[in-house]
């Protein structure tokens, strides 16, 4: 029901319904009023993440969902803990807000929520250089985090892609990896103790200590949760010392299987390069052109190795023995280097600008099932388009299976036609991924994007979450409608049903 | 003018990788100033789908976290720049 001006909606036609005065009233007063955002244009910049397909709308000039009623910024846990009792006092729906950068939707407005913009919570607390933990306030921006760890001698080793678009509260939110993964984990590897804000405004502590025993953990209920459950608000996370020594190699092997053959071997013997890199052939094509090793061994392969010296050395030599026992030669690190300058880039913006529609789907599969998952996706997304693009890569390493990360690419077309066929592709790689026995997603969690495929992972799991969420948060204030959870009623469904 | 929307149409749909070059305090941490969201807006007032009652005007005159991200944009771009060309041009018609 959109007026249309050149094909485009115009703001007076959004869905926009305003904060009421009561509530903006007690929100100003608990934050200020320069930390209280009303106007529809600062609404608009808040009604995205970075999802490819409200890039999509926002392309063709739709609004994704709705327009947030407001945007509230908090400048201490005290204050946070205000808003939500406000919100409880006014029946107002609450967000989590970080920077934005999650890409399936977790931040999308549904039923015009209120944002809670956390970036105001943006301090290390402490750094304790006994234990080697970090306290930091979830707002803090990622990249200024390592930056003010690194000046101390540390590092948190969780460095992904989006690391300066990011803040640490989000990455916990939806349990994300970075590229050192195969060596240290994912965050919720990292994170060892937390605060949260509930939906009742209660502060929940999980005191931070190396492992317990106390029953199911109540941490592993935040991280992840996308805001479901509450507010993360303060993180505790395992930190290491700078590594003494940092290198690289690069590998070039003859197929996939004996590049997949070779990153298994080397984990499950123990080797643990900080970074494991493994391209299909137009992944590793589009990194290695001109390197003469790569014309007969056309699959990439790119490991780092940090830490001490003597250790770093030791399992250079065990993962080069194992490369090579795979056909494998030694290559230019130029595709290492390359790798390093770019690692916190995005590669998408060219892509996006010129109308493609390009996307990216990270699912994890057992080694059992990588080989065959690879091909009949890669089959399924070229059957949609002659001009579609598949590639995968594999960056994530553990003994029992990888994550598979894939690059999808829809040729500039009528936008119905490209949103029907990017969610076409989404249903196939999915669907093969569940049937293959994978897990739908690795590290950038669920959202808004997700959710049609999830309760077939989760099954009787996902009613476990839904009655834990009804205990938690009966008014359903937080987030709704998000990882896979009952939405407000009459929230608007993204993508809408007439686009399935 | 085309060159000026070319390159917020770029930042627009960026993922913000200048985010750090904004300082830790609370003002400059606001979404809606951020090069992406400030594109994106600068788009939308252009096209004609966010009228002057929405306050858009008073957004795109927040450029503290623009001109912070001047020497941090990962394609070398001034959007401080591109806003003033943009919307310079628009206002002469």
């Amino acid at each position: 029901m959109q007026s249309v001006i050149e094909g485009r909606t115009a703001h007076s036609e959004w869905r926009a319904e305003p904060l009421p005065a009561a509530a903006a009233a007690a929100l100003g007063a608990i934050v200020g009023p320069a930390n209280l955002l009303q106007s529809i244009a600062d609404r608009f910049a808040y009604a995205r993440d970075r999802l490819p397909w409200a890039l999509f709308q926002l392309r063709a000039g739709r609004l994704p969902a709705t327009l947030p009623a407001a945007i509230v910024s908090p400048g201490s846990p005290d204050e946070l803990i205000k808003i939500v009792e406000a919100a409880n006092r006014f029946d107002v729906k609450l967000i989590p807000f970080g920077a934005g950068s999650g890409v399936l939707g977790g931040t999308l407005p549904l039923s015009c929520e209120v944002m809670v913009d956390l970036k105001r919570l943006n301090c290390i607390l402490e750094i304790d250089e006994v234990d080697c933990t970090v306290r930091v306030q979830a707002g803090m921006n990622g990249g200024q985090f390592e930056a003010a760890l690194s000046a101390r001698g540390y590092t948190a080793n969780h460095l992904p892609q989006s690391i300066h678009m990011s803040t640490v509260g989000g990455w916990a939110a939806c349990r994300g990896a970075g590229q050192a993964s195969s060596r240290y984990g994912k965050i919720e590897d990292i994170v060892i103790g937390l605060e949260a804000v509930l939906p009742n405004a209660r502060l929940l502590k999980v005191r931070p200590v190396a492992r317990r025993a106390v029953g199911p953990s109540i941490k592993d209920l935040m991280i992840g949760s996308e805001g479901v459950f509450g507010f993360i608000t303060e993180l505790t996370l395992r930190i290491q010392r700078l590594p003494e020594y940092e290198g690289g190699a690069v590998y070039a092997f003859p197929d996939l299987q004996s590049g997949l053959d070779a990153m298994r071997e080397i984990v499950q013997r123990e080797g643990r390069p900080s970074v494991m890199r493994l391209y299909d052939a137009p992944e590793s094509r589009l990194r290695t052109d001109g390197i003469e090793v790569f014309k007969q061994r056309p699959i990439l392969g790119i490991l780092k190795f940090s830490g001490p010296r003597g250790l770093a050395i030791a399992e250079t030599a065990l993962a080069h023995d194992i490369c090579s026992a795979h056909d494998a030669i030694a290559a230019d690190d130029a595709p290492y280097r390359h790798w390093e300058q770019t690692r916190y880039q995005s590669y998408s913006i060219k892509w996006q600008t010129a109308g493609y529609c390009m996307d990216t789907v990270e699912v994890t599969g057992s080694w059992r099932v990588l080989p065959q998952m690879h091909a009949r996706m890669g089959e399924a997304v070229r059957d949609l388009h002659p001009d579609a693009h598949f590639g995968a890569h594999w960056s994530h390493i553990y003994p029992e299976g990888a994550c598979q990360y894939m690059t999808v690419r829809l040729p500039p077309m009528e936008h119905a036609d490209a949103m029907r066929l990017h969610r076409e592709a989404w249903h196939r790689l999915e669907s093969i991924c569940l049937e293959l026995g994978g897990s739908i997603a690795h590290h950038h969690g669920v959202g808004v994007f997700r959710n049609e495929w999830l309760r077939e992972e989760l099954g009787l799991g996902l009613e476990l979450l839904q009655i834990l969420k009804d205990g938690i948060d009966p008014r359903n204030l937080l987030n709704p409608g998000k990882v896979g959870l009952r939405a407000s009623p009459g929230a608007v469904t993204v993508p809408p049903a007439d686009m399935r | 003018m085309s060159t000026a929307l070319e390159t917020l149409r770029i930042c627009a749909f960026c993922p913000n990788t200048c985010r750090p070059s904004h300082a830790a305090e609370a003002w400059l941490q606001i979404e809606s100033q951020t090069p992406s969201a400030m594109s994106l807006l600068a788009l939308a007032y252009l096209d004609g789908r966010l009228g002057e009652c929405s306050g858009v005007i008073e957004a795109l005159q927040r450029r503290e976290a623009v001109r912070e991200s001047r020497t941090h944009c990962t394609y070398g771009f001034d959007i401080d720049a591109t806003l003033d060309a943009a919307l310079g041009a628009a206002s002469q018609g």
